[in-house]
This record gives C-alpha cells, sequence and structure tokens, in this order.
C-alpha cells in the first residue's frame, strides 16, 4: 500500500474535527472525498500534510510502510506528497519565481500549460479570480511530480471550460502513476475523470460511506447528504 | 593586475558584490583599496567619446574647471564628516561625461577597506553634461576590523542629462560609515538611484540630498537588510524645486537579529505642478529588531501632489504553511517570501545593470532568517 492511514483522529484548539478515519491508496488510483461544508475535508487533507492549525490526537499515517505521522510539511512534500489548497494564500513572489524555484527544487524544467502565462508576472493568488487561482494551484503540484497528490475542491468556481483542463490534469496525474485524493464539493467534475477507483462520504469529521464510487455519486446528486447525517 | 598582494583571498568578497576585477563588463574601471588606488582603467569607448574617468586629486590639479564643481551641493559646514573630506586633498573618482554622449555599458568604481583602523576618505564628482547619459555601479565592502568610510559624492546634472547610479555595500560588522550624497538636476534631468546594504555594519548613515529643476526626475531605491547588530539609517531628500519636478523614494527595509533600521524619507515642494511618492516597508524578523519609517512631505504652494504609503510587519504565517507545504524548508520559505518582498520594480534602470542587483537582491533573500 502506498498511503495508509489509521484512525487518524484530529483536533483542532482542543476541539475534535476527524474521527478515526481510516483510508488506503495504491499508485494510479483515483480516490473521491464527499462531503457537506464543514465536515473536514480540507482538514483531513491539510494534517496529512500537516499543514497547521490541526493536532493529532491518535492515529497513524504510513508512506510505504514507513511511519510519517509527524514529519514536517516539507518533509513530506520531499517525500512525494503534494497538496492543492482549496483557497491558497496570496503572496508578494511573483508566479514565475516561485515555478522556477520549484523546477529546481524538483529537478525538472517542466513548465504547467494549465498555468495562464498571463499570471507569471503577476504576484501569486493575488487577486486572481477564482478560476485562476484553482489552475495555477494545480499547476504546481505537476511540477512536484507527486507520488500522492491531495487535491482539495480543485473545481470550486472554476467554469466548464475550466473543469476539463483541471480534469485532464488529473488524468495526466493518474496516469505518471501519482494516487490521488480528490476533494469535491459538488462533484461534476468526476464525469471527465476517466475512472474513479473508489469513494469517500466524509459527514461531521466521520466516513460515513466507503465503497463504489457511481452509487455514491447518483445517491448524492439525487438525495444529498441528508440520509447520512 | 595590481591590485595589490592580499588581494586574492578577499577578490572573492569583493566579486560575490558584483565588482568585475577584470573590467571586462565594464567601460571604466576606478578601484580604490584603503587610501590608495589600485585599478584605474579607461577604455577606448570612453576615450573617443571624451568622456573622463580618473582620480579627482588629479583632476584638481589638471583641470582648472573642476574647482567649480567642488562643495556646491554638498557643504563642509553641513556636517563634520563633509568637512573631515574637505580639509584634505583625497583621492575618488572624477566622472564626466560631454554633451549628447550616451553611453549604455556602464562604469564601475569600487571602494575597499582592506585593513583595520583606516579612516577612508573619497571624495566623487559626477558631471554629465545636457544630454548625456551614463550608468555608474559603485560597490563598497569591508574586510577589515575597526575601519571608517567617509565618502563625498557629488552629482551634477546638466539639463536633459541622465544618471542611472547603482550602490551595492558589503561592509563588515566594525565598520563606521558615513556617505554623503548631494545631486542637482537641471532641467529635464533625470536621476536613478538604487542602493542596497547586503551585508553585516556597525553603522552606516546616508541621506543623499537631491535638488530637481522644472521638470526633472529622481527616483531612490534603498533596499536595506540589517544583520546581527547593524545600525542603518538610510533615506534620502528630494527637493522639487521648480515646476513639472517629479521625485520618488522607495525604502525596503528587512530587519532580523538585534538590527535596527531607521527609513527616513522627505519630499518637499516649492512650485505647482510637481508630483512626490514615498513607499517605505519594513519586515521584521526577529522580536529584537527595531524598524522606523520617517516619511515626510512638505508643501510650500499649492499644487503639487505629495503621498506616501509606509508599512511595517512580519513574514506572513499563512504564506510559510503555504510554501513549506510545497517543499521548502523554514529558512527557504523565508527567502522566499523576502525576495518577493524586495521585488521592486527595476523598470527605471537599464537591462544591462539588472542582472548585478539581482545577484545582490538573491544574496538579501538568502541571508535573511527568521
Ligand atoms: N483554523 C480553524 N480554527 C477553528 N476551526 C476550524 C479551523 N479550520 C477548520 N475548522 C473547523 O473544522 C471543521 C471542518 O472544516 P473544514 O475541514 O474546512 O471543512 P470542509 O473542508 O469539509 O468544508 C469546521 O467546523 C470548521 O469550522
Ligand atoms: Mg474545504
Amino acid at each position: 500500500m502506498l498511503l495508509k492511514i489509521s484512525d487518524l483522529t484530529v483536533a483542532i484548539e482542543k476541539k475534535i474535527i476527524l474521527h478515526k478515519i481510516n483510508l488506503k491508496i495504491n499508485e494510479g488510483e483515483i480516490h473521491v472525498i464527499f462531503g457537506p461544508n464543514g465536515s473536514g475535508k480540507s482538514t483531513l487533507l491539510k494534517s496529512i500534510m500537516s499543514i497547521p492549525p490541526y493536532e493529532i490526537v491518535s492515529g497513524k499515517i504510513l508512506l510505504d510502510n514507513e511511519d510519517i505521522t509527524y514529519l514536517k510539511s516539507y518533509e513530506k512534500a520531499r517525500k512525494g506528497i503534494a497538496i492543492a489548497y482549496q483557497t491558497p494564500p496570496p503572496i508578494e513572489i511573483k508566479t514565475k519565481y516561485l515555478l522556477k524555484k520549484l523546477q529546481e527544487k524538483y529537478k525538472n524544467d517542466y513548465k504547467p500549460e494549465i498555468i495562464p502565462k498571463n499570471l507569471y508576472e503577476r504576484n501569486i493568488f493575488v487577486g486572481f479570480s477564482g478560476g485562476e487561482s484553482k489552475k495555477t494551484e494545480l499547476g504546481l503540484i505537476l511540477l512536484q511530480k507527486p507520488r500522492v497528490a491531495l487535491l482539495d475542491e480543485p473545481d470550486s468556481g472554476v467554469d466548464v471550460d475550466g473543469i476539463k483542463d483541471v480534469a485532464k490534469v488529473i488524468n495526466k496525474l493518474r496516469d505518471m502513476g501519482s494516487a490521488i485524493m480528490l476533494v469535491t464539493h459538488q462533484g461534476f467534475i468526476t464525469k471527465y475523470i476517466d475512472n474513479i477507483d473508489k469513494a469517500y462520504v466524509l459527514i461531521n469529521g466521520k466516513i460515513v460511506f466507503s465503497g463504489d464510487f457511481l452509487t455514491v455519486y447518483r445517491k448524492i446528486i439525487t438525495e444529498g447528504y441528508r440520509e447520512w447525517s | 593586475m595590481e591590485l595589490g598582494e592580499k588581494m586574492s583571498e578577499k577578490e572573492k568578497k569583493l566579486s560575490q558584490l558584483g565588482v568585475d576585477l577584470s573590467g571586462t563588463k565594464f567601460a571604466g574601471s576606478y578601484i580604490q583599496k584603503n587610501d590608495y588606488i589600485v585599478q584605474l582603467m579607461v577604455k577606448q569607448l570612453l576615450r573617443k567619446n571624451n568622456v573622463i574617468l580618473m582620480d579627482l586629486a588629479e583632476a584638481i590639479e589638471k583641470f582648472s574647471w573642476v574647482k567649480s564643481y567642488l562643495w556646491k551641493v554638498l557643504s563642509p559646514e553641513k556636517d563634520k564628516y563633509i568637512r573631515e573630506v574637505s580639509e584634505e586633498n583625497v583621492h575618488g573618482t572624477l566622472l564626466y561625461v560631454p554633451p549628447r554622449i550616451r553611453i549604455s555599458m556602464p562604469i564601475q568604481s569600487c571602494f575597499f577597506i582592506s585593513d583595520p583602523d583606516i579612516v577612508q576618505k573619497v571624495h566623487n564628482v559626477i558631471i554629465l553634461d545636457k544630454n548625456s547619459e551614463i550608468t555608474l555601479n559603485t560597490t563598497c565592502a569591508a574586510v577589515a576590523g575597526e575601519a571608517t568610510h567617509l565618502g563625498i559624492t557629488e552629482i551634477y546634472l546638466k539639463e536633459g542629462a541622465k544618471l542611472n547610479y547603482v550602490m551595492i555595500h558589503g561592509w563588515s560588522p566594525e565598520t563606521l560609515v558615513r556617505p554623503r550624497t548631494g545631486a542637482f538636476v537641471e532641467k529635464n534631468g533625470i536621476l536613478n538611484m538604487f542602493y542596497a546594504n547586503l551585508k553585516p555594519v556597525r553603522d552606516i548613515q546616508s541621506y543623499p540630498y537631491i535638488i530637481l529643476e522644472e521638470k526633472a526626475s529622481a527616483n531612490t531605491t534603498s533596499i536595506l537588510l540589517g544583520i546581527k547588530n547593524s545600525h542603518i539609517n538610510i533615506g534620502s531628500k528630494i527637493v522639487l524645486r521648480d515646476k513639472e519636478s517629479k521625485g520618488e523614494i522607495l525604502s525596503r527595509a528587512i530587519a532580523q537579529d538585534n538590527s535596527k533600521i531607521t527609513m527616513p524619507a522627505e519630499i518637499e515642494s516649492y512650485t505647482s505642478n510637481t508630483k512626490g511618492h514615498i513607499d517605505c516597508k519594513g519586515l521584521q524578523l526577529s522580536e529584537k529588531s527595531y524598524i522606523e519609517s520617517l516619511p515626510i512631505l512638505k508643501s510650500y504652494t499649492m499644487g503639487s501632489e505629495l503621498t506616501h504609503e509606509a508599512t511595517i510587519g512580519k513574514l506572513s504565517e499563512e504564506g510559510l504553511n503555504y510554501l513549506m507545504s510545497k517543499g521548502f524548508d523554514e529558512d527557504e520559505a523565508t527567502s522566499l517570501l523576502v525576495r518577493g518582498f524586495i521585488d521592486v520594480g527595476l523598470g527605471n534602470l537599464p537591462i544591462i545593470v539588472r542582472p548585478q542587483i539581482e545577484v545582490a537582491l538573491n544574496i538579501i533573500a538568502r541571508l535573511a532568517k527568521g
């Protein structure tokens, strides 16, 4: 197993947000995590990546059987885990400069097509539209050539054409062998993703369902999350 | 190359700061170590255009007209450091560019202290005749113990002349530094000054004083890194004396360790239709650092448009977390954010000098630590 999360319980400011989460994923798989607002989807991805504020109360995260639970985020990144933020923060660094630094760090000279060229000279995420932020953030992930990609709602606020571009990148990542954990709020993007191996439903910090993707998706679009709440 | 016996170990420090000892990248080169000149190179490009680059002390002997430019924009009465230099016949550069001569290849000058207890006194006079243009790169450095640098620079830009003046400083933790700069810019003249301090220094204070005639403009940009116990007090004053003159003062200060940085900035307008802007930002990387921003705007008549913005802050926690999640450790993430902080536009400087400035800014980003 590439990434295995067992009984992960996470708190923010002493309040338990995630309860005993169990997940495992292998190379080239795509797993989708569904859940209503505030159910803990972002907290799950951030705590896998060690992005504050969070506190792991109990449980384990294993990468290739190595315990990485308490590693710092940059150590996890260097081991091949990458995260695309739901809302990346505005930073006073030129987009092209961060691209260059990531290319140096991950030793490639790849220029992700999905990042609009007109954003290169601008400070990254400063005044970007929703779609521009998502595309740029996803593009940066490609540079990392990750073994595990944690994608936090890369489709939210993106127009239809943009969603196709985002899906293309996800398919590409998978073809490169990345394991993908895709958090999506409404799931429309899954239409453009070739094959989804598994789906989870997260409600109030608990995984209430895991199994076949299409079964869950149909249920969510017809009934919403009511039945699980 | 006649750069003195101990040069080789020190060469490295100078070249890190962008000094080109071979001079290939420059149209002319003047290097002064302590109080003697170790290199004076004037290439054909300068000679054929009658550009004069020589030792000021020699120039005073040789050309009677030089005297009329001495102590005109800086008065020895103004402070004791200027007076101290004025009382001796010191070395320094005389740079004269004849009318309409525009040289794009920069000239370099370098003032460098190699031994302790030296008081290096320098007097530079830069004269750009009508509609001429030149770029001057000055590097100052010390690799000694306690030492003092007193550097006087008088700048005269005649009508329509343009000077791009890049200064990079890399002192040592014991150096006391008192540069004194004055500039007089005639009608339509343009003065662009870029300054960066890269290394620890005991105490540096500098406050260039620039007077602008009609339609003249000046821009001073200062990037100040305060490391260890450095005391840095650097800014500038621009006097908008005549109509339609324009001044801009931009400063970025990064204070870490126990450093103290003061950014004085003043724009003073005496006529209508002038424009002035001050933009000073400070970034504190340590609990014990100190930053002071002192923007002053004065308008003596109606019709000037003067603005300023000043901020002091710390690195964004969110930004650091974000960058660390991309694989940058804390120091790398700090450097990236600092690099962004000092990424001021260099659009007003010629492309040819930008790589050297980029190198300096990258050094600052690398040395900056929280
Ligand atoms: N920094 C924080 N401080 C306090 N509470 C937080 C913080 N971040 C998230 N939470 C809380 O944790 C819960 C889960 O949030 P989140 O993981 O962002 O949900 P989702 O991504 O599923 O919308 C919410 O109740 C939210 O208010
Ligand atoms: Mg979320």
